[in-house]
């Protein structure tokens, strides 16, 4: 293994890992501060790669910006979702097959509209690639990616450090009734964060889409690698996020070495082992 | 008398706030010591690490001169040693007699018939024989109150940790379940007892400890504690002490 | 007295029409009661985990799939079909064991996640297996038994076991034990209940019952390949099957499931739609019918008892535990008064 091949795979893991942070980051927001475990977080990432794909092939929008305007309707539909749905139901177990429910049901939509067969969305500059010094290729769609994914995740943080609403949703997060008292409507702000969350997810599904063929089936591993980001960068922070999809990026990328069946195995692995270190609930949330 | 339970240095912090610190204490068998002490001064924080609830971060518990920290609950339970709840956590969903049975066949370890039968005695000593088959979900606060006592009883405990049972209670509640702790210590039942309802500690309990931000201020018979000024302070303010 | 001996007369009933349908009918219906049972069995199992122990198991597909491997393996080695279910069953319940310390630390959702995790892992470790066959999966090859009624009564056979079994758990210690952690995990285990054993005991019962039902799924189709054995679907199924016809009682999985298996059949040939509608049926349950079809099955047949007053004591030989009156669905939070179920089994 030469030099310039570790580094390939380091590189290539370190811009996954900016996709992946992103894509934990919409799960990391909802647990933190709803403490709703969102099951459908990889089925609704699923979802706007293929609206990505209908819209890209349709018209030939960019994926991106056709992510971007997929944005507020993801807005709009997880913040109805939260509200009339999920924010009605009494107890976690109803939440949680509700959830199992919708992901079905998300699922055979898919197959009724696009099938089965895999689909990914090509663009003029998929194949695009900077050769770099040492024998090194990037990919430029790879790059992108981790550019926007940083971007989207920098805003992220900026909001919920500077805004008001960020400071709503964190005081929510941390105390939902003391909240209340200080004129906050926790509710409406659960609405509005899973409202956020979701469209994290839009974005990220719209970046995924360029880079993986996705078929109805990976919805679960999307909702498995969202896991494995947030338990290893922990809860709260964007940092965290960034580290925890980085170190999975790599993880997947040098498993890749032993062969291409594991990297997708990469995911469920580390969750195990996270379960095995950290029973007692791994966000660290679940103290006794 | 013995020392049954013997609480030593024990501290608790949660992410860096410190719940309880170096608080140490004996327990006489066969007596009733009031815990008491402003909200949040740590006292139902201790009753869990007693119960090996929560895990101090430092410090131990000893039962009969043995260290019983790092048990499981399960076994801290079948020791002897049980506790009731500040709000009532009966099993919502089974009805009282059922309530009381579960504790009755694996805390207490009785066969069958033997638990069925001692379950209808503690219900009767709660008063909550005519309830036999409510759903524990039912029950008015009060008798959930009274349930909560009765599934801590149902392990015949040795050691009983009662977390302000009388919270909220009218008058004539609070006598009956005075008269229903009395008559537990009456049969040799040693009882730990927080509570804010001073008055009726200070009447009945033998011992009293007091802690005040997670450290234990003061220590000695009702009478001695009550007048002493850093007591009235912690209580009431340091104006009117 | 009235209200058991109707149940039992009404079981007794019931069991000759399964034996003997089979004389009288072939083909189509037949399926159709296989599909049943097998249902049924599987909602039982699922029940068992959710309603007695608060086990919310979102992979269950995942020890059926296991049993039916291991049956089709020791069955193609010569062994009878019987013993190969049977040691199937054994191993999914050996699987579960092993992996309760793992499962059965994690809180709530996080046990629930895992369990759906764990099935995905397993499909796609199945998917990738050389030995296992890969995607096209294996064969039953060594079944020289088989035939349609064969299949049919170890369905019934299985059913049956899936059914009672959870009864007498119920109705005993263990049972009871159950119902606390399910309640109060950390009360009940003040109280001297050993939470993690009683859960995990539990839980390798569910899974024995599902295991079996494995292998007669398994014996019936003659194969076994990843995308089936250890789909989301079937855990969907029999969440529906027990949301739908009422948890926390013993006759609603077989409600449910007699009405699941109709949508099966009657969706048979889009697969998809079929799946959507479950799936919307289930959240509309939740959200409209909380406490399923049971409460309304006993809401038609309340005038027909006799007035009961709920201070009347029990049959001293039955024990005292009227475990399976009233338990609420865990979704709802308002409390009902005292009924009687007339579905139970108890008196």
């Amino acid at each position: 293994m030469s030099p310039s091949f570790l580094l390939q795979l380091l590189i290539n893991g370190i811009l996954l890992g900016g996709l992946y942070a992103l894509l934990g980051s919409g799960l990391s927001l909802c647990f933190g501060v709803m403490k709703f475990f969102n099951i459908l977080h990889g089925s609704f990432t699923l979802l706007s790669c293929y609206f990505i794909y209908s819209i890209f092939t349709s018209t030939g929008l960019d994926p991106i910006i056709a992510s971007v305007i997929l944005i507020p309707a993801y807005f709009f539909v997880g913040f109805c979702l939260r509200r009339y749905l999920i924010g009605r139901l009494a107890t976690l177990d109803a939440v949680l097959i509700v959830g199992f429910s919708l992901t079905t049901v998300l699922r055979n939509i898919v197959l009724l509209i696009w099938g089965a067969r895999p689909r990914g969305v090509y663009t003029s500059y998929s194949m695009l690639a900077f050769d770099v010094l040492g024998g090194v290729r990037i990919s430029f769609i790879y790059l992108l990616c981790f550019i926007i994914s940083l971007v989207g995740l920098f805003s992220l943080h900026l909001v919920l450090k500077k805004t008001f609403l960020g400071i709503a949703i964190r005081a929510v997060a941390q105390d939902p009734e003391m909240s209340s008292a200080f004129g906050v409507n926790p509710s409406l702000i659960k609405d509005l964060t899973f409202g956020i969350s979701l469209s994290f997810i839009a974005l990220t599904g719209g970046l995924m889409s360029t880079i993986y063929s996705f078929d109805p089936t990976l919805e679960i591993v999307f909702l498995t690698k969202a896991i494995c980001v947030v338990v290893l960068g922990g809860l709260g922070s964007v940092l965290g996020t960034i580290v925890g999809g980085v170190v999975l990026g790599l993880a997947e990328c040098f498993a890749g070495i032993a062969g291409a069946q594991y990297q997708a195995f990469v995911g469920t692995v580390i969750f195990l082992i996270i379960v095995l270190i950290k029973p007692k609930g791994f966000f660290g949330l679940y103290v006794e | 008398m013995s020392v049954l339970l013997s609480i030593e240095k024990v501290s608790k912090s949660f992410g860096g706030i410190w719940a309880l610190r170096d608080v140490t204490f004996d327990v006489h068998e066969g007596d009733i010591v009031g815990l008491v002490g402003p909200n949040g001064a740590g006292k139902t924080t201790l009753l869990k690490i007693c119960m090996n609830l929560l895990r101090p971060s430092h410090g131990f518990i000893k039962y009969k001169g043995l260290k019983i920290t790092g048990l499981s609950p399960h076994k801290t339970c079948k020791l002897g040693i049980s506790m009731t709840n500040q709000i009532p956590r009966p099993f919502k969903r089974m009805n009282c007699f059922e309530n009381v049975l579960v504790g009755c066949l694996f805390g207490a370890g009785l066969k069958r018939n033997e638990a069925e039968r001692e379950a209808e005695t503690i219900l009767e000593k709660v008063f909550l024989s005519q309830k036999k088959y409510t759903i524990a979900g039912e029950l008015t606060v009060f008798e959930q109150k009274l349930l909560d006592l009765a599934i801590a009883l149902s392990t015949a405990p040795k050691f009983l940790m009662l977390d302000e049972p009388l919270a909220g209670s009218t008058e004539k509640e609070v006598a009956q379940l005075v008269s229903i702790i009395k008559k537990l210590r009456d049969e040799g039942t040693t009882i730990l007892w927080v509570e804010h309802v001073l008055s009726e500690v200070i009447e009945n309990c033998d011992q009293m400890i007091v802690l005040n931000e997670g450290k234990k201020i003061l220590e000695g018979k009702p009478q001695e504690i009550v007048n002493d000024t850093r007591f009235i302070e912690a209580y009431v303010g340091e104006e009117n002490a | 007295m009235r209200l058991k001996s109707k149940s039992i007369m009404f079981s007794i009933v019931f069991m000759f029409f399964i034996i003997v349908i089979p004389w009288i009918l072939q083909g189509y219906p037949l399926l159709f009661l296989l599909q049943l049972a097998i249902n049924i069995a599987f909602a039982q199992s699922w029940n068992l985990g959710f309603s007695y122990a608060g086990l919310l198991s979102l992979g269950h597909a995942l020890f059926a799939g296991i049993s039916g491997y291991v049956t089709v393996v020791i069955c193609n080695m010569g062994i009878p079909i019987y013993i190969s279910i049977l040691i199937g069953a054994f191993t999914s319940m050996l699987f579960a064991v092993v992996v309760s310390p793992l499962l059965m630390r994690l809180r709530a959702i996080y046990f629930a996640i895992g369990t759906l995790i764990l099935c995905n892992a397993f499909q796609y470790w199945f998917m990738h297996w050389t030995e296992a066959g890969r995607a096209l999966g294996l064969r039953l090859r060594m079944y020289p038994e088989y035939s349609l009624s064969n299949c049919y009564y170890l369905a019934w056979i299985v059913a049956f076991i899936a059914t009672v079994l959870p009864w007498i758990i119920v109705k005993s210690k263990l049972g009871l034990a159950a119902l606390s952690v399910r309640d109060d995990v950390d009360r009940s285990e003040a109280i001297g209940v050993p939470t993690l054993l009683v859960k995990t005991i539990i839980f390798a019962i569910s899974a024995f019952i599902a295991g079996l039902v494995g292998g007669v799924r398994v014996a019936y189709l003659l194969i076994i390949e990843p995308t089936l054995a250890f789909s989301f679907e079937q855990s969907l199924w029999a969440t529906l099957a027990v949301v739908l016809g009422g948890t926390g009682t013993l006759i609603g999985p077989i409600l449910g499931a007699a009405v699941i298996t109709s949508l099966q059949y009657a969706l048979m040939n889009i697969p998809e739609l079929s799946m959507l509608i479950t799936g919307v049926m289930l959240i509309l349950i939740i959200l409209f019918l909380p406490r399923g079809l049971i409460s309304i099955v006993k809401k038609i047949l309340q005038p027909l008892r006799k007035p009961n007053t709920h201070a009347r004591p029990p049959q001293r030989d039955q024990g005292t535990i009227k475990v399976l009156s009233n338990h609420k669905f865990p979704f709802s939070d308002c409390s009902e008064s005292a009924v009687k179920d007339v579905c139970s089994f108890e008196h």
